[in-house]
């Protein structure tokens, strides 16, 4: 911990320290539980996260920042947690980043147990993948189509079906 | 617990720093967390992703995912005698099974509507128009509910045959309801109009009580406490989503914002601040969609508006930040240089750049380009001076010595020099900082023959935006 008693040092994968509020980190359960276990004066030269660049690290603490008052999600979701349209205008500019951000930052949310960010980078990447054909998701996400040609077949016959349901409303 | 711990983020990634050595993709992520996108999918979007490559289609036959997936849409387990057969065909043959149940001389309820459709029903009045494309064609709404619907709504939109439109606008003029009847182009609807950005949806002056995952209407509300104008808002905000060019999409946010803007001032308008905010949303988006479009004239104008607005109302919508960027930039594309310098200095010293990623130093550096575009190398040189003095970490900055190196190799027309910097810096061609040198290296170095290091996609390049 720093001398401010509710600031808590991060250091970063690549070496730099970020000092962010307490109640910020607990945004992070990872992190709560490393709060909860350390005694203080083993806080004092930072928590060390191996796995978050600061690049991500800044990212991840900008947004926990900006939802530090939100109430914390519910354990169990029921379908309507589910939805993908309830993205708050900032939180879609959050997550105008480049793809490989993007899955860091939901890398990151995994690690550091932060189920709000989680949510919220898998929405928007599920986000990218709606309305969209087999082919205009491998461009979007540079996949190579490696079907076997007896796959191909069946996929084939699989997409009958998509093609089907996807023509009858429009 | 998180579901897996490995190496998160790349050295340099996102920035303007270093190499990237590999760029993590979608299929690099754990299957775990794959699962977890492929929660917030439809089943036929899970199937089509099942469909794009043998990772996907080996990782997708899962029963448990396609179990979660059927209890999530249907409320319950699929049939135990089906289970047993594992593959994604038996369960989208299950799914169509369910769909083709639906008939128009069935007229179901909302409670099955919700329960068939993999549909985002907020309201039940607008779960006739919320059919998704499997279910379109057969969807019917009875006139009680088509009558209803045409009460309350203020707004509605729709495409395809749900209505026989002359009777359904017949009907709402008869009875003095507030509904807007426009018909839509089917064939001008962009496919990511609403299903793929439904942000914008959120700060209209209406409520959005259903929205299909397949985008193939929008039921759309207004809000009891929202001023008749809303109407005229809304229309304008729609035509704006549902435009096909970029022009026409500045045209109708533009006027959609100025509507709102309007509104801030009228007698019995709704709050200000809403208004405000409203208005001020409107109008960036319009300047951003202008930005993005090329359209330098546009952006600068409407970039101006919205920043007067910003000005203008600090109490409702705070520092304006984030414009004093989209301003610059539309500046610098207009050639408007010493403006941009000026703008990109007041972004770099607000309080929105020092909160992302790589501080305010590169904004700095952005306004010292601008600079030296619009009043020479010599007053760039001393902006430079001036900055480093009152800030010391853009003295520490990279941007700093980045900013002292170009500015060096411009004044002595060093080309092997700018050639070494341009292939390390591989920046975006689109960025402002690509654009302010590139326009420096025109004047300063005639004949450089940089041009594929300043605009070629041949380069990996890092993005500058905010």
């Amino acid at each position: 911990m720093s001398g401010d008693h509710d600031m808590v040092k991060l250091i970063s994968s690549d070496g730099h320290t970020i000092e962010v509020p307490e109640d910020i980190v607990r945004k992070s359960q990872t992190l709560q539980n490393t709060l909860d276990d350390l005694a203080k004066d083993q806080l004092e030269n930072g928590i060390p996260l191996a796995n978050v660049t600061h690049a991500i690290l800044t990212k991840v603490v900008e947004w926990c920042t900006h939802h530090k008052d939100d109430p914390p999600p519910p354990e169990d979701d029921d379908a309507r947690t589910r939805r993908t349209d309830d993205i708050t205008p900032w939180d879609a500019d959050f997550c105008k980043v480049e793809q490989t951000v993007l899955f860091e930052l939901i890398l990151a949310a995994n690690y550091l147990d932060i189920k709000g960010l989680l949510d919220l980078c898998c929405k928007t990447v599920a986000n990218m993948i709606k309305g969209k054909s087999p082919e205009q998701i491998r461009q979007t996400f540079n996949i190579k189509n490696d079907f076997t040609p007896e796959e191909e077949e069946q996929v084939r016959k699989e997409n009958e079906w998509c093609e089907e349901a996807g023509s009858t409303g429009k | 617990m998180p579901i897996i711990g490995m190496h998160i983020g790349m050295e340099g990634s996102g920035g303007d720093g270093d190499g990237v050595d590999h760029a993590l993709t979608l299929v690099d992520l754990p299957v775990e967390l794959l699962f977890l996108v492929c929660e917030f999918l439809s089943p036929y979007g899970v199937v089509v992703l099942s469909h794009v490559s043998s990772l996907f289609r080996r990782l997708l036959a899962d029963d448990l995912l396609w179990r979660a997936v059927h209890r999530r849409c249907f409320g319950e387990n699929p049939p135990q005698s089906e289970i047993e057969v594992l593959d994604i065909g038996l369960y989208a043959r299950m799914w169509r099974v369910e769909v083709a149940n639906l008939s128009p001389a069935r007229l179901f309820t909302l409670k099955r509507a919700k329960r068939e459709s993999p549909l985002m029903v907020a309201a039940w009045r607008a779960w006739g128009l919320a059919l998704d494309a499997r279910t379109a064609a057969e969807a019917a709404v009875s006139n009680v509910e088509r009558l209803r619907w045409m009460i309350d709504a203020a707004l509605v939109l729709w495409w395809g045959e749900y209505f026989d439109e002359a009777a359904a606008a017949a009907e709402a003029a008869a009875m003095e309801a507030a509904a807007l009847v426009p018909t839509l182009d089917t064939d001008a609807i962009p496919p990511w109009a609403v299903a793929d950005d439904c942000s914008l949806l959120d700060r209209l002056p209406i409520e959005t009580t259903g929205v299909p995952q397949a985008c193939q209407a929008l039921g759309l509300r207004a809000s009891a406490d929202e001023p008749t104008s809303a109407l005229a808002i809304a229309a304008a905000v729609l035509a704006g989503y549902v435009a096909t060019t970029p022009m026409a999409r500045v045209a109708h946010l533009r006027r959609g914002g100025e509507l709102w803007a309007a509104a801030v001032t009228a007698p019995g308008a709704s709050p200000p601040r809403t208004a405000v905010q409203r208005a001020f949303e409107l109008l960036q988006c319009a300047a951003r969609v202008a930005t993005d479009a090329g359209q330098a004239e546009d952006a600068l104008e409407l970039g101006q508006a919205t920043l007067a607005m910003a000005n203008a109302h600090t109490e409702v919508l705070g520092e304006p930040g984030r414009m004093y960027y989209f301003l610059a930039a539309a500046m610098l594309a207009h050639g408007a240089y010493v403006d941009a310098a000026d703008h990109f200095a007041l972004y770099a010293a607000s309080g929105h750049a020092d909160r992302i990623q790589y501080s305010s130093s590169r904004f700095l550096e952005l306004s010292i380009l601008c600079r030296a575009l619009g009043e020479g190398l010599g007053a760039a040189c001393e902006a430079l001076a001036v900055a480093a003095d009152a800030d010391a970490r853009f003295f520490d900055s990279a941007a700093y010595y980045r900013t002292s190196h170009v500015l060096g190799l411009l004044n002595t027309a060093d080309m092997d020099g700018m050639q070494s910097y341009l292939a390390h810096a591989r920046l975006p061609p689109d960025s402002p900082r690509c654009q302010a040198l590139r326009e420096l290296v025109r004047r300063h170095m005639p004949g450089h023959g940089l041009g594929a290091l300043l605009g070629d996609d041949e380069y990996e390049y890092y993005s500058d935006e905010v």
